[in-house]
């Protein structure tokens, strides 16, 4: 790999979402709960889902 | 002016390859820019935030607000993807945060071994996402026996292009469907490991056509213009099924985070 820094490129927000949501490590931060304590699979992710399309302007 | 308690808000970890110095960003909070946290041989990537945000009740609260999620998690984003150039980071689900520095460094030596064996596991490998949306083609059988059912006044003929319509639809699904288990195998035969995600609706995707595959990728650096090319190739061959491809990343391995590097749950 080079050097050089990847171009930045236009990240859709419910990709980024999906990902920060059910992916990545899972581990129990010192702070009351991560994000993970919360149950971001199903009901929060409808919320946030019908947010961002009025976030949007589609709703 | 009131003091607030400052805790670490992690991005992801790095090891060997971090780079020397932090990333010249500001973190989720703007007042804040991100800091490398060296522990060993380990990275983390944080920045101090205001404990009093994260606390359950504020946290939901910002969890409900758009705004608030959307700049976090591009944050986030930034701060992952300006090392993705030249190491793969492991990165962390949104929103941990450590009540300070101890507390996270005692995770790090706790978790040692498995986050050491996951970072060396995923060097030199990246996450890439390839979707497909179906739409219909104009010329399309099914089109065809719909626009004809349209121009048909009598009972009978009219059940029977309706049936005929169905009949097309459904071969022509299941030609679609077959198409895109096609791309999935294909490019799991490039990437190390490939995985099926659930196909976003509508309204979710911002698209009219349906989605049919959100497919995850674990591909090798050496590997990835090979497989950006394959998709290029599959969305030739896909396209007179009126089938689109969409390549997106590359992405921290967020989907192949190996089982151990965090907390079972």
């Amino acid at each position: 790999m080079t050097g050089a820094a990847l171009p930045t490129r236009e990240v859709a927000l419910i990709d980024l979402m999906d990902r920060l949501l059910r992916g990545g490590v899972v581990i129990q931060g010192q702070i009351t709960l991560s994000a993970a304590d919360i149950d971001l699979v199903g009901l929060d992710l409808r919320v946030i889902v019908a947010s961002i399309d009025k976030l949007a302007g589609r709703t | 002016m009131e003091m607030t308690e400052l805790g670490l808000y992690v991005y992801g970890v790095l090891g060997e390859d971090a780079p020397a110095a932090a990333p010249e960003l500001p973190g989720v909070d703007d007042a804040h820019a991100v800091e490398c946290l060296h522990d060993g041989d380990l990275c983390a990537l944080v920045s101090r935030v205001s404990l009093d945000q994260f606390e359950e009740q504020p946290l939901r609260e910002h969890l409900a607000d758009m705004a608030w999620v959307e700049h976090t998690a591009r944050r986030h984003q930034q701060v992952l993807d300006s090392v993705l150039h030249r190491c793969t980071p492991l990165p962390m689900r949104l929103c941990t945060v450590y009540a300070d520095e101890q507390g996270l460094r005692q995770m790090l030596d706790a978790r040692r071994q498995e986050i050491s064996a996951a970072l060396s596991e995923l060097s030199g490998k990246l996450e890439w996402g390839v979707q497909a949306f179906a739409g219909r083609r104009p010329g399309s059988p099914s089109s065809q026996a719909a626009r004809a059912g349209g121009a048909v006044a009598t009972g009978t003929a009219y059940l029977q292009s309706k049936l005929a319509a169905r009949q097309a639809g459904e071969a022509e699904q299941a030609e679609i469907e077959a198409a895109c288990d096609h791309v999935h195998v294909e490019l799991g035969a490039i990437a190390l490991a490939g995985r099926l995600g659930t196909p976003q609706r509508p309204e979710a995707s911002g698209r009219e056509a349906p989605m049919l595959l959100n497919g995850f990728y674990l591909v090798s650096n050496e590997q990835r213009e090979r497989f950006r090319g394959r998709v290029e190739q599959l969305g030739g061959e896909v396209a007179d099924r009126g089938i689109e491809l969409r390549l997106t990343g590359p992405w921290p391995p967020y989907n192949f985070v190996p089982a151990g590097a965090g907390e079972a749950r």
